[in-house]
């Protein structure tokens, strides 16, 4: 992992293409402005790990065989969602 | 090369052949960044599910909907760069999944972060809503056996019927 100091005004620049500045700091919050191609996704860690979270769960989730997921699939009998979904 | 066919050996749903052009592109998901290349399966034959599987990752599969089967005042505030990704103007140029994740008896879609496709390109991203608007777990009615206009259930569905006999095996 790289460490760099900078002061409120200064940036880093990342693989050519992405900037990230600091607007300012104080002793409880740095705020960050990042320049970035539309294709970079940036988000705050907690909340790419939430997502992150969610998708490991749903994978794991359709690795099993959930009663509802047989039930979707319509196995043994015509059990499935109604047309136009829920009421 | 676009007629290439690519074989997904999925430990889920067997041996899967795709034509290469038809997978859909992601530039990976939160928690599984390598995953880039899926294909999009039929689930079940009125197709409000479908399978969403790896061709990276052959042990990596989603079920996905389209929320609006569920969930009818869905309005995700997609981000201009997250279109601009997708080389569209509006949301009305993609199709919308939500990922579901079944639990026993229970189904939760993640309206949080929904999977975006550019059925044209066929270029895709998960993108992350911003606010806590929509939940990552919104529960949605299990399928139901008995809807109305349904036909009644048939003979020997016991099985799949998650409400019936109270509590699950």
């Amino acid at each position: 992992m790289l460490v760099l100091s900078r002061k409120p005004g200064e940036s880093v620049r990342i693989d050519g293409r992405i900037k990230v500045t600091v607007v300012s700091a104080t002793s409880r919050h740095v705020r960050l402005a990042i320049e970035a191609p539309d294709e970079v996704e940036i988000h705050r860690e907690e909340v790419y790990q939430r997502i992150a979270r969610a998708n490991r769960e749903a994978a794991r989730a359709a690795s099993g065989s959930g009663e509802a997921l047989s039930a979707a699939r319509g196995e043994g009998g015509d059990a499935m969602p109604r047309e136009g979904g829920p009421p | 090369m676009t007629r290439a066919v690519v074989h997904i050996a999925s430990s889920r749903l067997g041996t899967i052949r795709v034509p290469e052009a038809d997978l859909l592109r992601f530039p990976g998901l939160p928690g599984f960044p390598g995953a880039r290349r899926f294909a999009l399966v039929e689930h079940d034959h009125r197709g409000i599910f479908g399978w969403l599987v790896s061709a990276d990752l052959p042990e990596l599969a989603f079920v996905v909907t389209n929320p609006w089967n569920f969930v009818p005042d869905y309005d995700p505030a997609v981000p201009e760069r997250a279109l601009r990704g997708l080389d569209a103007q509006s949301l009305d140029e993609l199709e919308v999944l939500a990922i579901a994740a079944f639990e026993g008896d229970r189904i939760f879609l993640n309206l949080a972060a929904p999977l975006l496709v550019n059925p044209k390109s066929r270029s895709a991203l998960q993108v992350i809503l911003d606010g806590d608007t929509w939940s990552t777990r919104q529960p949605i009615p299990p399928p139901s056996p008995t809807g109305e206009g349904e036909p009644a259930e048939g003979a020997g569905d016991a099985d799949v019927r998650p409400e019936s006999g109270g509590g699950s095996t």
